[in-house]
């Protein structure tokens, strides 16, 4: 399944992309964020939220979405 | 404010005192003998909202002493008609009419929109219904009776003060206490009655002095003799009456419920015509289909302009007036009407939310700093929608903070837009629905915006400053928490480190 990962902030800092199209086998959200710390080792021990298509979700929720944001620490305002 | 410069030249009511009198509400009960002194120097003082509510029209034997009125005013209802000489005495305060008498059903609704209220009321079944509702509203009644020559004064439900029902706990047998009417009474003394009356209001609204809270204040015109009795609270008789009352309107509720419609209930009915009945001249407008604008006193000669085959939905500004209408709409035949449960501003509210709903997420963001011109414009903007009556205002301005030895120059704003604006969305709609907001604009810059310069801009509209403080409030923490904004703090020597919110 062809899933559009975006990050944001110190993570797309990191990772130096804002986004990108990767394969993804996994059912749950938590596998899917492990196979990207996988690819991406210095997203290992940050902070973030995940957003499923603009909706936050967490580890145990299915990969049903097609895009999925990494999203560091709001510091709008 | 020329025409309060007496009252602004005294030190205990100053510019100060005379805001707090055109802010305050008040309710007379009884346009005749004591409303008449009562209403006219309330109205001088520049009370700023005043309601009459009274069912009764002028006669001739009224004339003796009841001095707002003349003999253009006989057989017209004597709100209607005290309304027409106080506006010429005073035009820059609202007074709201209630041509009906006040009962169970319309009391407690009536209170909760006034700060106090005055009974001026010469049977004792009113009396105690101002005294009933007064107790479940917790609002003070500045309280007057007559008699003959003897008249008598007191301020009940007053913070927490003895009530009318402390003094008499139990309303007598009907037929047992004669009126003016059948008695007669002295012209003068309700002037005279009426007047303390209006300067026990003055002085609550002032905070100044003492009032006759727990007092009963008694004066003889003819033998000018004067003396105050105290009264003792009844706390158990209070008690008693929250309690039978409360069950006696929930039972009211009951059996109204077919009369009343809620707005929802209302705005699901198809092809329902709404008749507002409030005068031509009262705000808000409301803007709906199949809307048609009769004031309540000409409802009985215009049963030929409405479609008796429709259902009928009727307006008014609290659901009282609309109340009255829709009976006689059923007396006479159109059984499928409804008086709306709330007033025409709510109703504009639920159509503005319901719009709102319908409409597209507006974009929040704006590139660079907002500029103190943008903000100047959208106050501007906002000076032709009149029912506002409070702005309040968030700016977030960059800090030039210290960090280790280091100063931020700037910060640099990135978003996860499409969900932010969502969410701004989200954040929108749930202010709107816990507060009562006219309007409210949210804007947050992305990209770079300098030390000193303003990133965020909340601005929200009510017609009362209490709303607006706390929406205000509830709205910038929700954003902060909520909003997946994203700032890079700039340092001067061109590094950086990315913020988090504290």
């Amino acid at each position: 399944m062809k899933l559009t990962i975006k990050y944001f902030g110190l993570l797309a800092e990191i990772t130096g992309l804002e986004e990108e199209r990767l394969n993804i086998e996994n059912k749950k959200i938590g596998g899917l964020i492990d196979a990207i710390i996988n690819k991406h080792p210095g997203l290992k021990g940050r902070e973030f939220q995940i957003a499923q298509n603009k909706k936050m979700v967490n580890k145990e929720d299915l990969v049903n979405g097609e895009e999925i944001a990494l999203l560091p620490p709001f510091s709008g305002g | 404010m020329k025409r309060y410069s007496r009252h602004i030249a005294l030190n205990e009511i100053g510019i100060k005192g005379q805001n707090k009198i055109s802010n305050a509400k008040v309710l007379v009960v009884g346009a005749g003998g004591l409303g008449c002194p009562t209403l006219q120097y309330l109205a001088a003082a520049g009370v700023g909202t005043l309601g009459i509510i009274d069912f009764d029209v002028v006669e001739e034997s009224n004339l003796q002493r009841q001095v707002l009125y003349g003999k253009s005013s006989l057989g017209i209802n004597k709100a209607i008609a005290a309304k027409k000489r106080l506006e010429d005495l005073n035009d820059s305060i609202s007074i709201h009419t209630y041509p009906h008498k006040l009962d169970l059903s319309n009391a407690l609704e009536l209170f909760e929109a006034y700060d106090i209220i005055v009974d001026g009321t010469d049977n004792f079944e009113s009396r105690y219904l101002i005294c009933d509702a007064s107790i479940i509203s917790n609002k003070p009644v500045v309280f007057a009776s007559i008699y003959k020559f003897e008249g008598q004064v007191s301020v009940f439900n007053y913070q927490s003060g003895p009530t009318y029902r402390c003094l008499f706990p139990d309303p007598p047998l009907k037929g047992d206490a004669p009126n003016c009417s059948e008695t007669g009474v002295i012209g003068v003394l309700p002037g005279i009655i009426g007047s303390l009356q209006a300067n026990e209001v003055l002085k609550i609204i002032l905070e100044i002095g003492s009032v006759f809270s727990g007092q009963l204040y008694c004066y003889n015109s003819k033998t000018n003799e004067s003396q105050v009795l105290f009264i003792k609270k009844n706390q158990k008789k209070i008690d008693q009456i929250k309690k039978m009352l409360l069950k006696e309107i929930d039972h009211q509720k009951c059996q109204q419920d077919s009369v009343v419609l809620s707005i929802d209930d209302a705005l699901k009915k198809d092809n329902a015509i709404f008749i507002d009945v409030r005068d031509l001249h009262e705000r808000p407008t409301i803007n709906i289909k199949n809307y048609q604008q009769i004031p309540l006193i000409e409802i009985p000669k215009s049963l030929d302009k409405i479609n008796p085959k429709k259902d009928i939905i009727v307006i008014c500004q609290s659901g009282i007036r609309s109340k009255n209408a829709v009976q006689i709409l059923r007396d006479n035949g159109l059984k499928k009407s409804y008086s709306l449960s709330d007033g025409a501003a709510a109703l504009l509210k639920q159509l503005k939310n319901k719009t709102m709903k319908t409409s597209k997420i507006k974009n929040v963001f704006k590139e660079g700093a907002i500029s103190s011109d943008f903000i100047g414009e959208s106050i501007a903007k906002h000076q032709s929608k009149t029912d506002i009556g409070a702005h309040n205002i968030f700016l977030g301005q960059v800090r030039a903070d210290e960090i280790k030895g280091k100063t931020i120059r700037a910060i640099e704003y990135t978003a996860y837009n499409d969900m932010a604006n969502q969410k701004f969305h989200e954040i929108r709609e749930a202010t709107f629905s816990k507060f009562k907001l006219s309007c409210m604009h949210i804007y947050h810059s992305l990209g770079e915006v300098k030390v000193g310069e303003i990133c965020l801009f909340v601005f929200v509209s009510s017609p009362r400053r209490k709303e607006v403080f706390k929406a205000l409030e509830y709205v910038v923490e929700e954003i902060k928490a909520d909003v997946p904004v994203f700032g890079k703090e700039l340092f001067e020597d061109d590094s950086h480190q990315w913020k988090v919110n504290s």
